[in-house]
């Protein structure tokens, strides 16, 4: 499930601005959106595009377990309870 | 005091009938005489043929190239922190359509990765299925994560299709940065047939 939200907002660290979000989502859904290592298992991703003024952030929960393939080297878990765009537009 | 020689005086007679030339654009022509050769019509151009009597002729200019670019920049940083390829939100183009034509297409940005374990890899994407050239950004080691400056290269049909830069990492939070110092990020499709 891929959620796209608009977020009014500016940055000048993206990479921390990222973290931020990340942390929030993963502290209160208990779920994991970013790699450690390589071979990592993972429920999803975070991707945000920081304009200025506007962040359009992007957070796919994946919908089936995948084990690594050509096409990435973690394996995919599924979330036994996917949260809802309004779940986490509270959130972010 | 002797006469001095003013102006264009002792010129040899070049045998030329004062009236050769009749209307106006007529251009002086020669094959083992003098000749008129006309003027030609609007839009054409005077060209070399061995086969006219002077070896000079009028006719319509041949087409030149088509040349189209196509290109955007991006303004803001993108970060994505996916193992699986996502778009580069802003970096997407349509190539220049030219029939039997050829495009040469670029990406360049600057790319970088908060994790010194992990690597990023980038796709320079057509008509979204079709991965036209890719590379890996391996990790930084011990000496940390260099911020990179990227270059992604193709030569394809000038098909009027989608480019975009797609990327992925294997771990961390990769980021293709936007307003970098000393890179531009930029796509960019040059069309020519």
């Amino acid at each position: 499930m891929k959620y796209n939200l608009i977020k009014k907002t500016s940055c000048d660290d993206p990479v921390l601005c990222s973290h931020n979000i990340i942390e929030k989502l993963e502290s209160k859904l208990n779920c994991k959106l970013h790699a450690d290592k390589k071979n990592d298992m993972v429920n999803g991703s975070l991707s945000i595009y920081h304009s200025n003024l506007e962040h359009q952030i992007t957070i796919d929960f994946y919908d089936k377990n995948e084990e690594p393939n050509s096409k990435h080297a973690t394996i995919f878990k599924k979330l036994n309870d996917i949260p809802t765009e309004s779940e986490i537009k509270k959130i972010v | 005091m002797g006469k001095k020689l003013i102006g264009s005086v002792g010129l040899t007679d070049t045998g030329v009938p004062d009236d050769l030339l009749t209307t106006k654009g007529d251009t002086h022509g020669f094959s083992s005489t003098n000749a008129r050769i006309p003027i030609g019509d609007n839009d054409q151009v005077l060209t070399a043929d061995s086969s006219e009597a002077l070896g000079l002729k009028w006719a319509t200019a041949g087409g030149g190239a088509t040349v189209e670019i196509a290109e955007r920049s991006q303004t803001g940083s993108f970060t994505t922190t996916s193992t699986s390829a996502v778009d580069v939100t802003s970096f997407t183009i349509t190539k220049p359509d030219i029939t039997d034509g050829k495009c040469f297409s670029y990406a360049t940005f600057a790319a970088y990765n908060d994790d010194n374990s992990t690597t990023n890899t980038y796709f320079l994407d057509d008509n979204g299925s079709d991965v036209a050239v890719g590379m890996t950004q391996e990790d930084g080691g011990s000496g940390g994560y260099a911020n990179n400056n990227i270059s992604l290269v193709d030569l394809s049909v000038a098909d009027g299709n989608t480019l975009k830069i797609q990327m992925l990492v294997s771990g961390g939070t990769g980021v293709c940065y936007g307003n970098n110092t000393y890179t531009v990020p930029k796509l960019v499709a040059f069309g020519v047939g």
